[in-house]
């Protein structure tokens, strides 16, 4: 029996990955291949050549190397959980999976940090921190999968981020392979590290500037109370009217949640998570911290919320209603996958005032395009998560799907706005973002990654539109200045 | 405004052109850390607020704008930064504040300057007018550059405003000192980092034994409750809180007795930046120690191995508090990986000023 590799491996690039990791780490037969032909974002598929998964920074060293000799495109890739299609393959390239690389190399309650290997799962860090009193702050709603890699490649959130912060607010270091082969370790343990702070530019860099090989964060106390509120409303200004006055109170809730009538509706036929069907949109507002604080904070949120139109309030009193309040939230994705074969997920941002316009404008979109779509928030800061339902089977669902998302995003960018607040850009919002920034200010990004990357082999054509795709999209904010011209290279 | 900005962009065209050099500057207050024989660019005249929206907790305003007028217009909204930004003599400019990048007494709590900024508008070495970031929190479009700016020193480009993420300050503030010897104050953060307390700032003054401050930031009940608790393990004294208000602000305005230089200038001013967790220097004097031992003042003469000896191997972020500090800490000196470090650091450098206009800082 002929052995597939025989056929497609022309170039003797299986023969060296099986070399580097052994056989039972390379996978080229389509039929092993295709469960990493894209990430959750599962419109945008392509078959790689290869999928390797190596075990330590040497095995990913020795790749990169091959890679760079040939110039054969590496996409870096977690628990394949992101939404923007990050992972998605490049069918000449290596899929570099990290899920191998999963150890948690310390844990130093004194220090309060964690060093971990990039595949560790989100939620494995506060688990293993849990008896030292210590969490793991950001917490995306795939946290049970998603690995601590993925979530500095895209500086991932969660519904506590108001409070703790994102990715790079608890992340002190990160080490990894630059596409030279060579090692780099950026930010550290020291409150100041010298040299320019690229810190930053890694985090959220989407896998294009180097494969991160280790990833060390800092813990924070585990607050020893949370309860949650549910407020009622009546209308989605009122309720978003509701969310400015908790902000411009001098309170900072560990979590601000919205969900319009659609969201609670399906959520509540799949979990019977209690929530009030018949508001127009609820609002789940959470405090922690000691036992004084958080009920010193919920009486004033409570206040708050009956002042400004809520028509009807529960609190949790115990954990497990706490749990079930938040199990509606959690689960509006799956939700949103039993109402509707399909659905596709937007990430706009915009300031917290513009919400509820931006509501009125995407029910409007809903009649345009003629497709249903349900509203689930992270109020707190803006970050819009509207859940697009289609069927991909029927004739030009999906085009429109694409193009209602796509007009959502352009309101989001006039609204003062950004096209992604936690999903990343990925493959899929690489035209909006010609909108959001202009070509010298698109220049400076692929001049930024060619520092890191020269070759372009890492993660090429995900994030940054070329400057030929956003002229040839007609999609193109427009220069506040005429562009001068530069030196740099354009690719 | 506007015709500031073609000002700006004009003499950056014009050193760009000629092969010249020019060196941002606000009011010159931090100058002492980064002097600078460039013809000087001053961004003094740029001020004011552009947005400042306290529901959206976040102000963009110009980079000349002083510090305390901006602190003082938050304050009237019940609202700061949080970051509690280090500043010299009568205070500076915002665009100083991010380009320096020090922070103060608030830093662990808090995390650095950087994580404070939303957005930035920049002119480049080019002269090229880019923003970058926003308005709001999340933002993941694109590579996170405007943070890059935080502690840049001026020399990736000329920062026309920037949008910070402000707070509602803490409903309430509560010192408490306590006698202590320096290992034991350092042991108790190793404990109290896992605890739940809200705690905005130490200091710890002295030498083997000495004064720990530790102040407590947050609603009334909860301050309350972190007292009696740290007085459970640690014999603390409520401190007067004008006494208070005074020692945290010999902190942020580097005013405090022990950082003062002495008259000759003859011993530096050494800025420890070390793992909070390291034991004490065995370094004979006084200290101030701040950031639960992430950084450490200490004046004294140190030849190259006796720091290596006392940084237990994290020499990057030690220095001397002095005119080669600002080069020295953008040259990553002492880091165990200059080459690739030096070799990405010029990368970045250049795509914003390829021809090294602000190369003087």
């Amino acid at each position: 029996m002929n052995d597939p590799a025989d056929m497609i491996d022309a170039e003797g690039l299986i023969e060296a990955m099986v070399e580097i990791v052994g056989p039972e780490w390379v996978l080229y037969d389509p039929e092993e291949t295709r469960a990493y032909a894209s990430d959750a974002l599962t419109a945008y598929r392509e078959i790689p050549r290869v999928v390797v998964l190596p075990n330590g920074e040497e095995e990913i060293v020795a790749i990169v190397n091959i890679c760079q000799q040939r110039q054969i495109p590496i996409v870096p890739r977690g628990a394949g959980t992101g939404l923007s299609g990050g992972a998605r393959p490049i069918r000449e390239g290596v899929v570099l999976s990290l899920a191998r690389m999963n150890r948690i190399l310390a844990l130093d309650p004194e220090a309060a940090i964690a060093i971990l290997e990039p595949g560790v799962r989100n939620l494995a860090i506060s688990e293993a921190a849990f008896p030292h009193g210590l969490f793991y702050a950001p917490d995306p709603s795939s946290q049970i999968a998603c690995t601590i890699g993925g979530n500095v490649n895209e500086n991932a959130g969660g519904v506590h981020c108001l409070k703790y912060g994102l990715t790079l607010h608890n992340v002190l270091q990160v080490r990894g392979i630059l596409s030279s082969g060579e090692v780099f370790e950026c930010g550290g343990q020291t409150p100041d590290s010298p040299g320019l702070d690229l810190l930053p530019l890694l985090i959220g860099s989407e896998g294009m500037l180097m494969i991160v090989t280790e990833v060390t964060v800092r813990l924070l106390p585990r607050p020893t109370h949370a309860k949650v509120v549910m407020a009622s409303f009546d209308s989605i200004e009122t309720c978003a009217h509701a969310v400015a006055a908790i902000i411009s109170s001098s309170l900072i809730p560990a979590g601000l949640e919205m969900m319009d009538q659609a969201a609670t509706r399906a959520v509540e036929d799949y979990v019977h998570a209690g929530y009030d069907c018949e508001a127009a949109a609820i609002l789940l507002v959470e405090s922690d911290g000691s036992k004084t604080e958080v009920d010193e904070e919920i009486a004033e949120i409570k206040e708050i919320l009956l002042l400004n139109g809520s028509r009807s309030l529960v609190v949790s009193e115990t954990e497990e209603e706490r749990q079930r309040i938040w199990s509606g939230r959690k689960n509006a994705f799956p939700a949103a996958g039993r109402v509707a074969p399909e659905y596709y997920c937007m990430d706009g941002t915009v300031p917290r005032r513009q919400m509820a316009p931006l509501l009125a404008h995407i029910a409007q979109l809903e009649k345009h395009y003629r497709l249903r779509c349900m509203n689930v928030f992270h109020a707190g800061d803006g970050n819009m998560h509207p859940l697009i339902l289609f069927d991909g089977k029927i004739m030009g669902e999906w085009a429109r799907a694409e193009a209602f998302g796509n007009a959502i995003l352009e309101k989001c960018i006039e609204l003062g706005g950004t096209v992604t607040g936690e999903h990343g850009v990925g493959v899929e919002k690489l035209d909006s973002l010609c909108l959001q920034f202009t070509d010298a200010e698109r220049e400076v990004f692929h001049a930024l990654k060619k520092v890191f990357d020269p070759l372009r082999i890492l993660n090429p054509d995900k994030g940054i539109p070329s400057l030929r795709r956003c002229v040839e999209h007609g999609r193109k904010r427009v220069d506040a200045q005429k562009r001068l011209p530069t030196n740099l290279e354009h690719f | 405004m506007d015709g500031l900005v073609r000002d700006f962009t004009d003499r950056i065209r014009e050193a760009e052109a000629g092969g010249g050099t020019l060196g941002i500057q606000g009011h010159g207050s931090r100058s002492f850390l980064c002097p600078s024989t460039a013809p000087i660019l001053s961004t003094r005249h740029y001020q004011g607020v552009v947005t400042y929206e306290p529901e959206e907790l976040f102000i963009t305003v110009r980079a000349g704008t002083p510090l305390p007028e901006l602190e003082d217009i938050l304050d009237s909204k019940g609202q700061y930064l949080a970051f509690e930004p280090l500043r010299f003599g009568a205070g500076g400019t915002v665009g100083g504040m991010v380009a320096a990048g020090l922070s103060g007494p608030r830093r662990m709590r808090s995390g650095p300057i950087r994580d404070y900024i939303l957005g930035i508008r920049i002119l480049d070495g080019l002269g090229r007018e880019l923003r970058f970031g926003g308005t709001v929190i999340k933002n993941v479009a694109g590579y996170d550059v405007s943070r890059l700016f935080g502690g840049s020193w001026g020399r990736l480009g000329l920062i026309l405003d920037v949008t910070l993420k402000v707070l509602p300050k803490p409903r309430s503030s509560l010192t408490l000192v306590v006698d202590i010897e320096q290992e034991k104050a350092l042991n108790w953060f190793k404990r109290a980092r896992s605890q739940p307390w809200p705690l905005g700032a130490s200091l710890f003054q002295g030498y083997t034994a000495g004064q720990l401050a530790l102040r407590l930031e947050a609603g009334p009940e909860a301050v309350k409750e972190a007292f009696l608790a740290i007085s459970k393990e640690l014999p603390v004294k409520m401190m007067a809180p004008e006494e208070a208000e005074g020692l945290w602000r010999s902190l942020s305005t580097h005013r405090h007795a022990a950082l003062k230089p002495d008259k000759e200038q003859a011993v530096p001013l050494w800025r420890f930046s070390l793992p909070p967790g390291v034991e004490p220097l065995a370094i004979n004097g006084e200290l101030l120690i701040e950031w639960h031992g992430g950084l450490r003042w200490w004046r004294g003469l140190l030849d190259p191995e006796a720091l290596e000896a006392l940084t237990h191997g994290h020499p990057g972020g030690v220095m001397p508090f002095d005119a080669h500090f600002a080069s020295r800490n953008l040259s990553g000196q002492g880091t165990h990986q200059d080459k690739v470090r030096g070799r990405l650091d010029d990368g970045v450098l250049k795509v914003f000023d390829p021809f090294a206009v602000f190369s003087s800082g």
